[in-house]
């Protein structure tokens, strides 16, 4: 075995992780935070370690069919009675897109379509997972995210609604 | 102690004299001594084991205290910490500790990728970090990779991504079905690698080869329950795309095993051809769920592990004979069950469920019997 070999091969995945780092803090360094009104369901998902499983409860606005689960894109905008996240086409002019798919928010469908659900859901530790369990059934919380250039929505924590 | 009872034994009997029976006590000892450290080595990797999982659940228990730069620090210290150790064990020639640094920086991998999923909240489906890691780690392990402890573990990475992947797809068509057929074919990538020339890496190979082998005679064994299944026209037809992978790398098999003695050759096809032909008569070939296809199905599963003991017996692999036979005993006991119903089909089903089990019985003592002599 030649040792240059195992020499590169040692150094992929230090190599790798380290992109892995710098590609998401480049995202997330030029990030808008945004505080969104959330409601907790099924809040342990216990199969997969410590997440809370959360609905978004912004007001949908716009045209469902603009969204499939494939493809979908919303536009957040602030309004009086709180967050609107409006259905846009992918190329549409927005300041705040949420690219869906890579933000990996679940979507299912109510009885009519404009009463479509958005779920998704963030990891906890062990310490802090019975606090914001009990937070979510008992007061109106805000989940805190930052949203990056290529609108990707990243959870960041849960907090009482302001 | 059991082994001094058994020497007096065969010391009576007069099966051995007095000094053979010297050697074979002072062979068990110098064993148990240390010469060959198995439970050593077995301690030796579930501490490892522990410490890498100790590693894990102590970050995601300290989540809320610890800044996120110290963590991805800490940890890349850590990783490169090990990669450092590989290097400096192959250029002193340190097998052992080769081995442990190797295994301990797959772990730190693993750890790093679930490290950033959390802390960039990266969710999404399993299969893309064990493919992360895939990637990442096998140049590293199939380089430096000399025991069963890595050996084993990267297989089961490559099955368990192929698994996931396959599975969180299972229901698209198109080049998909390629990605299906990649994980069928997994366990024979498996055997093909282990077919490689590992010169001094002997076990590494020999854990991909079992781990290759047992979950391919297990997912052909698992298959011909779809003889229990409705197929329909358009199933087979996609299950026929999905088998295009497997059926190549099986040939490839095929050629490789003749040509470089992989196994002895009467087991060479009922070990290769024999899953194939199963699998591939049970998933492409459009049929309901009534007895005469379930007949069918049981017949192929029998020829399928009968045609392997017939190898194994020419090849006196009395292990693999015996696994055979036990594959088609519980699939008899399948049938009790299989034809429950009324007294009369209760009766039918324990009577000739019972006598093919006799009759089995029947081969399996013959075959020792003759295995015993020509070993003799």
């Amino acid at each position: 075995m030649k040792r240059s070999w195992l020499l590169a091969a040692l150094a992929l995945p230090i190599v790798g992780l380290l992109a892995g780092i710098a590609v998401n803090q480049a995202q997330v360094r030029d990030a808008d935070t945004w505080r969104l009104p959330i409601e907790g369901y099924d809040p342990r998902d216990l199969l997969r370690g410590h997440y809370i499983n959360f609905r978004y409860a912004w007001r949908t606005a716009g045209d469902p069919r603009l969204c499939s689960r494939r493809s979908c894109t919303l536009c957040l905008e602030k309004g009086d009675g709180g967050v609107v996240a409006r259905f846009a086409a992918a190329d549409s002019e927005c300041s705040a897109k949420v690219d869906v798919v890579a933000s990996n928010i679940d979507i299912s469908q109510g009885f009519a379509r404009q009463r479509s659900q958005f779920s998704s859901r963030i990891f906890v530790s062990e310490v802090s997972a019975p606090r914001m369990e009990k937070m979510l059934q008992e007061q109106p919380v805000e989940l805190v995210a930052l949203l990056t250039p290529e609108g990707r929505l990243v959870p960041q924590t849960i907090e009482p609604a302001r | 102690m059991a082994l001094d009872r058994k020497l007096e034994a065969w010391l009576a009997a007069g099966v051995i004299d007095t000094p053979t029976a010297d050697r074979i006590r002072a062979f068990e000892t110098r064993e148990k001594s240390g010469e060959r450290p198995v439970l050593l080595w077995a301690i030796i990797g579930l501490g490892l084991l522990a410490l890498v999982l100790g590693i894990l659940l102590l970050v995601a228990a300290n989540w809320d205290r610890i800044p996120h730069a110290l963590k991805l620090g800490v940890h890349m210290a850590l990783t490169i910490t090990a990669a450092v150790l590989v290097w400096r064990a192959t250029v002193q020639r340190r097998p052992r500790l080769r081995e442990g640094g190797l295994f301990v920086l797959a772990g730190l991998v693993l750890g790093g990728i679930t490290l950033q999923s959390q802390i960039y909240q990266l969710v999404g489906p399993i299969w893309r970090p064990l493919l992360t890691w895939l990637l990442l780690m096998t140049p590293a392990i199939l380089l430096a990779g000399q025991t069963r402890l890595t050996g084993h573990g990267w297989a089961a990475m490559l099955l368990a991504t192929t698994s996931t992947l396959a599975w969180d797809h299972q229901g698209e068509s198109g080049l998909w079905l390629v990605v299906h057929g990649l994980w069928m074919a997994s366990p024979v990538l498996l055997l093909l690698l282990s077919a490689l020339p590992w010169f001094h890496r002997r076990e590494f190979a020999r854990a991909l080869a079992d781990t290759g082998l047992i979950t391919m005679l297990a997912g052909a064994s698992f298959a011909h329950f779809a003889w229990a299944e409705h197929i329909r026209l358009e199933d087979a037809a996609e299950w026929l795309a999905r088998m295009v992978l497997p059926a190549l790398c099986v040939a490839w098999l095929v050629v490789a095993g003749r040509r470089w003695k992989l196994v002895p050759q009467p087991l060479l096809l009922p070990l290769t051809v024999g899953p194939l032909v199963a699998v591939t008569l049970a998933l492409c070939i459009p049929h309901g769920d009534s007895w005469p296809w379930r007949f069918a199905g049981f017949l192929i599963y029998v020829l399928m592990w009968g045609w392997i003991a017939w190898g194994a017996s020419r090849a006196g692999w009395s292990l693999l004979f015996a696994v055979a036979v036990a594959a088609v005993a519980l699939r008899l006991f399948i049938v009790y069950l299989e034809l429950f119903g009324s007294l009369a089909s209760t009766g039918l089903g324990l009577v000739i469920g019972g006598l093919l089990l006799i009759g089995l019985a029947v081969v399996w003592h013959r075959f020792i019997r003759t295995f015993g002599r020509a070993a003799s």
